[in-house]
């Protein structure tokens, strides 16, 4: 399960991972740091003060700008107190930017969250504020808008504001467009009214990067928004809930949609969008038509579900693609081919299972040589297939006799994956055979938890370097031609697999392990 | 004067690179090497480095320490750089904590002039962060000691910057 807060950008002022935490070992004798180097906030100071005393050079060489810098790297609370250090120092610390992460006013039992000292120490900060970051209070309308207007005209270039409760969502007063000069916006847990775009174009002009987290749209602001960002390059959007979103941007490059129910996305105009991520969608199987309309430079595309997505695209350029297909429904596994067709340019194809369907054993008796692709015998399929270079087969049952039919029409395959194949109910011929690899573009093989009979690697295989195997089934044999280049054959469990090189038979062999990849 | 031993190369084909501490002491190191210093790789590139790099703000022994840093890093700044130099990511880790470790404040001071002036972030970044640490979790009376800062405030003055600030000094 990923928790909301690692999705977050990280902390602006790193701080160590658990305060409350006793019991970390890592701490030796005489010092109070973490393994990360970092001073807990509240250990005991005596060692520390042993460690240093009578080393005394004073500390006025070091100019200005590199004391600023040290005090940017004080945990927020403490910052403010070298004000009072020296007449220097206060001087410094006044025009030194503020780093706040809420982290540091937590209180000891790590629960509560003292939002007034926050306000405080914002107040009495002379300097400007470079970076909010709260995420631990319970935020209502009325303290969201007193926090966002005390950060008015304060040289804010980054925001993370995240409600702390999970199913209240305040709404997010219109104070936050009033902020200038922001870079890096993070919402999480709020509703987004309909405001009027009147801040919107100099809130949005130096937005580099918008993430909005478990939100509620209930107009189109997002996509008015991200009309006014001329510089934005990162667009991500976690559990939020639209009914149609629509992106145009010019400078956008990467864009992920995560858990968006959505029926409808449509992007378009997007000059500079190179990698465009969503998610399986889980639970409701809401179908979601995806358009992509001018998108020139989308290389990375995915993961694409068959059986909730439709898509239509204007350019095909994409290089790397997902797909999800359950391949026990004729439908989706029609579809594959008719959509591999549709990116010439493809180098890479990742195609998955949904995995929460995993255990359904009985449905996985699919033959994705004979489904997947229809079209062996005829040209077309066959030519399709010789642009792929890299193959993954991820929790795909798969007859033995397609795997040496893929190795057979992928003229260009250089990598191939097999995990967490199984036999399935095949009973052909050359299951008995096992895998028979002749191929000569191919570098590496990879089998791994797959249950087979046999593999033989012929000395056509003039290429392959790698081949890992972790082998399932019981008394699997395999042959290895003496006049290859193989490399490694990795975890093979030789007390029942038996391993032949030309002719030789090894009857014990260590079991080599390969974590070379 | 030192061309000849400037333009010297090691087997792997680097260039090598001669730096000059202010008392003189002289360091052989490859570009790859030398050029995680900013100031060293614009001067690189401006093909002005032939008579060696003379650094009269670095002494000796605190340039030691950062060649010695340097090389050690060299792995990440380059990827197709010298294998065998290459450190994995703990090993690293362990000896960036044991060199500012073991440092009393006057070499560690140093060697916070030398990164800023040489113009290595990392090494910057490390350093301050060494003091950002020394000073987290003490009193200020503490911090004073610790790097001998003299108060120059009156009582008044100081009880006036407390009391704006107490929210900061309550534990």
């Amino acid at each position: 399960m990923v928790r909301l807060v690692d999705l977050l950008p990280p902390p602006f002022v790193p701080y160590s991972d658990d305060v409350n935490s006793d019991d970390d070992d890592s701490i030796s004798g005489g010092g109070t740091e973490d393994e990360d180097g970092r001073y807990y906030l509240c250990r005991s100071l005596s060692h520390a003060v042993d460690r240093t005393t009578g080393l005394a050079e004073s500390i006025e060489r070091i100019p200005d700008d590199l004391l600023s810098k040290i005090i940017t790297l004080l945990p927020t609370k403490e910052a403010p107190r070298t004000r009072i250090l020296s007449r220097r120092w206060l001087s410094v610390c006044a025009s030194t930017a503020l780093f706040l992460d809420d982290r540091h006013f937590l209180s000891t039992d790590g629960c509560d969250l003292d939002i007034n000292a926050i306000m405080n120490a914002m107040r009495t900060h002379e300097g400007s504020i470079h970076s909010v970051r709260i995420t631990h209070f319970q935020f209502d309308t009325f303290s969201v808008r007193r926090l966002l207007e005390s950060l008015d005209s304060r040289e804010l270039k980054d925001l993370v504001l995240v409600n702390s409760v999970e199913d209240s969502h305040p709404e997010m007063p219109e104070s936050l467009f009033r902020i200038r000069g922001l870079r890096c916006l993070c919402a999480g847990r709020w509703t987004f009214e309909d405001y009027s775009s009147l801040h919107l174009p100099s809130f949005g002009a130096s937005l580099i990067e918008i993430c909005f987290l478990s939100s509620d749209f209930t107009s189109n602001i997002l996509g008015n928004l991200i009309v006014y960002c001329p510089r934005l390059e990162i667009l991500s959007l976690f559990d939020v809930k639209l009914n149609c979103l629509k992106i145009e941007s010019n400078s956008l490059q990467i864009m992920v949609i995560w858990n968006m129910m959505a029926k409808h996305i449509i992007i378009h105009d997007t000059a500079n969008l190179e990698r465009l991520l969503f998610d399986i969608s889980k639970g409701s199987r809401q179908l979601c038509s995806i358009t992509l309309l001018h998108t020139p430079c989308l290389e990375v595309l995915g993961v694409l579900d068959l059986s909730v997505h439709t898509l239509q695209i204007g350019e095909d350029l994409v290089e790397i693609l997902a797909v999800a297909v359950q391949f026990w429904i004729d439908n989706e596994t029609m579809m594959l081919p008719r959509i591999l067709e549709c990116f010439p340019c493809l180098e890479t194809l990742h195609i998955l299972l949904p995995t929460h369907l995993l255990s359904c054993n009985d449905l996985v008796s699919i033959n994705i040589g004979a489904v997947a692709f229809p079209d062996t015998r005829g040209h077309r399929s066959a030519y399709m297939l010789e642009s792929l270079r890299e193959l993954e087969l991820t929790w795909v049952t798969i007859a033995t006799s397609d795997i040496n039919m893929v190795l057979r029409c992928c003229k260009a395959l250089e990598r191939l994956f097999v995990i967490g194949h199984e036999a399935g109910r095949s009973s052909d011929a050359a299951t008995r055979d096992g895998i028979i690899v002749q191929s000569g573009s191919l570098k590496a093989l990879i089998l791994w938890y797959c249950e087979l009979s046999g593999l033989t690697i012929l000395g056509a295989s003039s290429n392959l370097e790698r081949v890992v195997l972790l082998l399932n089934a019981e008394y699997a044999e395999v042959v290895v031609d003496r006049s290859t280049s193989v490399g490694v054959i990795g975890f093979l469990n030789l007390s029942y697999n038996r391993l032949i090189i030309d002719g030789i038979q090894i009857e014990v062999c260590v079991c080599v392990c390969a974590y070379f990849l | 004067m030192a061309a000849a031993a400037a333009e010297a190369t090691i087997d792997g084909g680097g260039k090598m690179i001669i730096l000059i501490s202010a008392d003189g002491k002289r360091f052989e190191v490859t570009e790859a090497v030398a050029s995680q210093s900013q100031l060293i790789s614009n001067m690189i590139e401006d093909d002005c480095t032939e008579n060696g790099v003379r650094l009269p703000n670095v002494d000796g022994d605190i340039l030691t320490m950062v060649v010695d840093y340097c090389n050690m890093h060299a792995g990440d700044a380059a990827a197709d750089g010298d294998t065998t130099k290459a450190s994995s990511t703990e090993e690293l880790k362990k000896f960036d904590a044991e060199l500012v470790q073991a440092l009393e404040n006057p070499v560690l001071f140093k060697l916070i002039l030398a990164a800023n002036f040489l113009n290595i972030k990392s090494l910057l970044d490390m350093t301050c962060q060494r003091v950002a640490d020394m000073m987290s979790g003490k009193t200020p009376e503490q911090m004073r000691e610790t790097f001998s800062i003299e108060n120059d405030f009156t009582p008044e003055e100081e009880a006036a910057i407390r009391q704006e600030n107490a929210w900061a000094f309550d534990d």
